[in-house]
């Protein structure tokens, strides 16, 4: 068994992945009860989530590849078929058709598909399966833009907690008063907030409400 | 709100190995500014890392119907854009540059002392982060801004996985070496 110390350091080497949010769920749980008891190891995660916030902004500020790398890709790809045609025809694959209707499919239908699906498995194995689990996995779930999108105003840029539900990205946003615009590109959402004419202090207001929900929003910061 | 019902990754490959033309874009519309930034902070040019990166969606095209699954679709592009952007990196240092020149651009950020008149911590927080190795830089980019876990970044890199872990901790340890050059004692190493 290790020592105390020699835990600590290990801690300490997983904080980068769990203050992004990447760690499975038993080691996540290892660590944050090592933080609960540690004051050292959470300043160690605070200067991470700096370190991490910065590295975001750092690579939104470098922006996007111009017309002329789809130009370039696309011109390519049409000179490979003109001469050696690969006509597009789509193929019957069970694990793409699975997976293509389960991502389309509502929460009710998911069940019974993933159901389904835990049958087919169950079957090809030769095994038969007294009981399976019908609740759907616990996930992170994409947030859009809801219908009544605000055209003007502030925009911030908005990097969610992998653990935080629809439920509490749609409360935070409305206490905040905004709205996604864009996003995610790598995670990060840009999140519109009015009104237009809203001065640096109420911006400043709305970027420290979301901070003080680190639980929620991971990072904000005003969008250039 | 909405759940998001794009149609995944995975099926995308499948229709993109199978000829269709359009899922090559989608799947390119989503990842072409992640693969983009990826490359572009390692080989520091913005021509190079677009030529990069059709290079890369290319490959895709080309490739897909050998996609296994055995990692995400978004961790195979980066493993390629990888391979791609330090093969760029190699071909640029034998025909341009020695290996002293090559070392010279890895560190186009202010010098410390510049930093320093920054005052600002997060300011030279982005400074420092620029002046890191490409090594280095690469690993902070795949933990914090492309959100890999230890396994995934231990792919793209090709080491393994307690080799990721340790990288990152010497890359913090740089950064917070750099950050003190700056005037900004964080404790730590």
């Amino acid at each position: 068994m290790t020592t105390k110390e020699d835990a600590r350091a290990e801690i300490s080497m997983l904080l980068p992945w769990y203050a992004a949010g990447t760690l499975g769920v038993a080691e996540a749980r290892r660590v944050a009860e090592a933080i609960e008891q540690d004051p050292e190891l959470a300043a160690r995660l605070a200067e991470i989530r700096e370190e991490a916030t910065e590295t975001l902004l750092l690579n939104e500020s470098l922006g996007a590849p111009s017309r002329r790398a789809a130009d370039k890709l696309f011109a390519a790809i049409d000179a490979e078929q003109a001469s050696n045609p690969r006509p597009y025809k789509r193929k019957f694959n069970l694990p793409s058709w699975l997976t293509e209707k389960l991502a389309r499919a509502s929460p009710r239908t998911l069940l019974l598909a993933a159901s389904a699906a835990t049958l087919i498995i169950a079957l090809q194995g030769g095994l038969l399966i007294g009981s399976i689990s019908r609740d759907p996995a616990p996930g992170y779930r994409t947030a859009s833009a809801p219908d009544s999108v605000i055209t003007t105003g502030p925009q911030l840029l908005v990097n969610f907690a992998p653990s935080a539900t629809v439920a509490d990205i749609e409360a935070a946003l409305k206490e905040a008063g905004g709205v996604i615009v864009d996003g995610p590109a790598a995670g990060i959402y840009r999140v519109q907030i009015g009104p237009a004419n809203l001065d640096q202090a109420g911006i400043e207001r709305v970027i420290q409400m979301l901070r003080d929900r680190p639980d929620i929003v991971r990072f904000v910061a005003p969008a250039s | 709100m909405a759940a998001q019902t794009a149609t995944p990754d995975e099926v995308l490959i499948s229709r993109i190995a199978a000829g269709d033309r359009l899922a090559m874009q989608v799947l390119f519309v989503r990842y072409q500014v992640r693969v983009y930034r990826f490359v572009l902070r390692l080989v520091r040019n913005e021509a190079t890392a677009e030529d990069l990166i059709s290079e890369v969606f290319l490959d895709v095209w080309r490739q897909a119907g050998k996609f296994e699954g055995r990692s995400s679709v978004s961790t195979w592009l980066l493993s390629i854009a990888r391979f791609k952007a330090l093969s760029s990196l190699r071909k640029r240092a034998e025909s341009e540059l020695d290996d002293g020149a090559a070392e010279a651009i890895e560190d186009d950020a202010d010098t410390p002392e510049v930093v320093i008149q920054k005052k600002d911590k997060a300011a030279a927080l982005r400074e420092c982060l620029k002046a890191l190795s490409a090594e280095h830089r690469e690993i902070i980019d795949l933990v914090y801004y492309h959100e890999k876990s230890v396994e995934e970044a231990a792919m793209i890199i090709g080491i393994p996985e307690n080799t990721v872990k340790t990288r990152l901790f010497y890359a913090r340890k740089r950064l917070s070496e750099l950050l003190r050059t700056a005037g900004i004692d964080r404790g730590w190493p």
